[in-house]
């Protein structure tokens, strides 16, 4: 029997970001999979966002493409190479920012000390409407939702099973799920998740971000974070303190600079913009993309 | 490795393969032990070079299939075979030729897997010596290996034998609709008769009526045939214990006979939809026969469009050439193959000449003037319609071993109202 393709789940960028966990099979060719916080495993996802920038990182002839795209509570990270033909020219064509859709697998980076980041292979990538995200927003809240109660219920008990929660009356797939997540991350605070998906409804039913979808958590999270995060010369020395720490012979993985940012409470857009600073001010260079070297 | 640690492994070696001299059993163990191998470790792996089967394997003798609970090894039997079937499974070790299907003894009704190849006619009584039982999905399964012999049963071991009196394979699973699956074997489902025809076939055994019809429950519909008159009526909800399941094209459908149990549930009302509207999930493992399933179109598939049919068979062309018929002038034709996922499950889905003329809103010969060679724009088109939009699709979904394809008689997109939604899930989000 051949393999059966994969379902495209419905997840958003926090969910999927916090991941930290993958189920590699044994067989040969077994598909690889992450396991979310709430426990869904995920080969292939779909989502809808606003594709905020695309960078070639490969030749004009041969065009290799790192994309951000933000839907309502984070930013999905893509990268499209010669493998992924279809989704490299739909985004050869797209301009950012704008409304798009992504099929796509997980592709996971795994560090020296074993924790990794969950970033897309895209397979297909198309523009899409308002209309169209709040549709995507609508079923990944009903996806989110229901593994967030599978979740609450899974964690008041010692022994969680799939037949406990199916006899609350989750349905299978979210009772799955949560014995799953239990068990790969313990109890865990389900409180970012849910204030996620309020947000994400929130721009359903507000509207906004008419012209390009952009998400409602931008202005929110900037205004809020400002008054809690350390002043922006600290946040400075922090960030250069933490390229020289993470830093390797050719300089410091971008994607390791965000882990660490993420655990002292920097968020990514935070990192970003005290990045361009530090390279506007040439405290730091960029050698390849991805990589960042202090001076 | 001192002897005192050998002695004792060396014993339960010797007391698996009593007919192995002691000394060359030593020498054995001894050259595993250079690699490092832990003497427990290199036990096993001795006794099965040897053939042996184990301490704990000591024969259990003459077990019958209604007695086995799985876990027991090495025991012998006297049986049957109803059905064998070959599968040639390629392995890392090359091909691999599998043998299953069911056994029967006097008191029940088994399955069986050799993983050796050992052959068994159908009809034919044996003596199975060697064989284990292991619980496989919820059912006690006979498994024959390496150490396993197959002989024929002595003429009158099994003469008074009645398969037909034997409970059917397996336990009694109660199933919903949307839960049951080709090839299982003894189940209970509670439905209502939704339609029944009698049919008169011929049969081995001359001319037969049987009866048709759908059953119904709350969740998916499944045609049905009955092959005894067990006065079956429209509108009636029945428990029925003792079915089992065939399959047509990847669509489950239920028979049974006199031998199944039959009650009239006279107070139980289902509420039966017509066209039942099901997750992805629930069609992944069987297809259905008209229903809806409502999902994201996620990726035109290649074959989509304007394409040329063989005038012989009717066969998609390529480069205008039919897989059977060569070189032949096409027949123009609409298809648009998608991917429909509704994030439980992923689903191919084809649709016909008629659906892809509206969604184009121009018909097969417009298509052909106006894209005459450049038949890449009508995919577009298709991208630009289909792609990340909601549709319901409504008809049949058949399965074969690349996965479900819904064969949709009707598409439509999925335009409702989701404001309220998403308001009534805020308010729920609220209080979670």
């Amino acid at each position: 029997m051949a393999r059966m393709r994969e379902v495209a789940r419905r997840i958003f960028a926090v969910e999927y970001n916090r991941s930290q966990h993958e189920d590699k099979g044994l067989e040969d060719n077994a598909p690889n999979y992450i396991i979310t916080p709430l426990g869904q495993s995920v080969n292939r996802v779909y989502f809808i966002g606003v594709m905020m920038s695309k960078t070639n990182t490969g030749t004009d002839d041969s065009p290799q493409y790192r994309v951000e795209v933000r839907d309502p509570t984070g930013t999905f990270y893509l990268y499209a190479g010669q493998y992924q033909p279809q989704a490299l020219a739909s985004i050869g064509k797209l301009d950012p920012p704008t409304l798009v859709g992504v099929v796509g697998k997980v592709r996971t980076f795994v560090k020296e000390d074993g924790s990794f980041y969950a970033s897309v292979k895209p397979e297909v990538v198309f523009p899409v409407d308002i209309p169209q995200r709040d549709r995507w927003i609508l079923s990944t809240s009903k996806f989110t939702m229901e593994r967030l109660r599978a979740m609450k219920d899974a964690m008041e008990e010692d022994q969680p099973t799939v037949e406990n929660l199916l006899e609350k009356g989750h349905p299978r797939r979210a009772s799955e799920a949560a014995v799953n997540g239990v068990g790969l991350y313990g109890n865990i605070d389900l409180e970012p998740y849910k204030e996620c998906v309020k947000d994400a409804l929130k721009l359903v039913i507000e509207g906004g971000g008419e012209s390009v979808g952009l998400p409602v958590i931008d202005e929110e999270e900037k205004e809020g974070e400002a008054g809690k995060g350390p002043a922006t010369d600290d946040l400075k020395k922090m960030i250069l303190e933490i390229i020289s720490d993470v830093s390797g012979e050719k300089g410091a993985l971008y994607r390791d600079i965000i882990a660490r940012c993420e655990k002292r409470g920097v968020d990514k857009i935070q990192l970003e913009e005290t990045i361009q600073e530090l390279l506007d001010e040439g405290q730091i260079y960029e050698p390849t993309i991805g990589i960042i070297k202090p001076i | 490795m001192e002897q005192e640690q050998i002695a004792p492994v060396i014993r339960e070696i010797k007391e698996a393969l009593p007919d192995v001299e002691e000394q060359k059993l030593e020498d054995e163990l001894e050259r595993y032990m250079k690699y490092g191998i832990l003497p427990q470790e290199a036990k096993k792996a001795i006794i099965r070079k040897f053939g042996g089967t184990g301490p704990s394997f000591a024969p259990l003798g003459e077990k019958t299939l209604g007695e086995l609970k799985g876990g027991e090894m090495n025991i012998d039997l006297t049986v049957r075979c109803l059905s064998s079937r070959e599968r040639v499974q390629n392995t890392q070790n090359g091909e691999k030729t599998m043998v299953s299907g069911l056994l029967a003894d006097r008191t029940m009704i088994r399955r069986f897997v050799s993983w050796e190849g050992q052959f068994m006619e159908k009809g034919k009584d044996y003596v199975i010596r060697g064989a284990s039982a292991k619980t496989f999905r919820g059912e006690v399964e006979i498994n024959l290996g390496n150490y396993s012999k197959v002989e024929d049963a002595p003429g009158d071991a099994l003469d008074d034998l009645d398969v037909s009196s034997l409970p059917r394979f397996g336990n009694l699973q109660e199933l919903a609709l949307k839960d049951i699956r080709p090839g299982m074997g003894n189940i209970q489902i509670t439905a209502k008769v939704m339609n029944l025809e009698k049919r008169s076939i011929d049969t081995e055994r001359g001319r037969k009526e049987i009866y048709d019809g759908m059953l119904g429950d709350e969740t998916k519909r499944v045609r049905f045939t009955s092959w005894s008159d067990l006065d079956l009526n429209i509108g009636d909800v029945v428990t029925i214990k003792g079915a089992y399941v065939k399959d047509w094209r990847g669509i489950p459908q239920i028979n049974f006979d006199d031998r199944a149990q039959i009650q009239k549930e006279d107070e139980l009302d289902l509420n039966v939809m017509n066209t039942p509207r099901l997750h992805a999930e629930d069609l992944v493992n069987a297809g259905a026969t008209d229903v809806e399933v409502k999902g994201t179109i996620i990726e035109i598939r290649e074959g989509s469009g304007l394409i040329f049919r063989c005038p012989e068979c009717n066969r998609a062309l390529v480069a205008g050439s039919c897989a059977l018929h060569g070189q032949q002038e096409g027949i123009p034709d609409l298809r648009t193959k998608v991917v429909l996922d509704d994030g439980t499950g992923a689903l191919f889905a084809i649709l016909n000449t008629e659906i892809t003329e509206s969604i184009l809103g121009k018909e097969v010969s417009e298509c052909v003037d106006e894209f005459c060679d450049e038949e890449e724009r009508i995919v577009k088109l298709l991208n630009d319609r289909l792609l990340g939009r909601d549709f319901v699709m409504r008809g049949n979904v058949i399965r074969d071993d690349f996965g479900p394809t819904v064969l949709p008689a009707q598409v439509q997109m999925d335009e409702d109202e989701y404001l309220e939604e998403a308001r009534a899930m805020l308010d729920v989000m609220e209080v979670l």
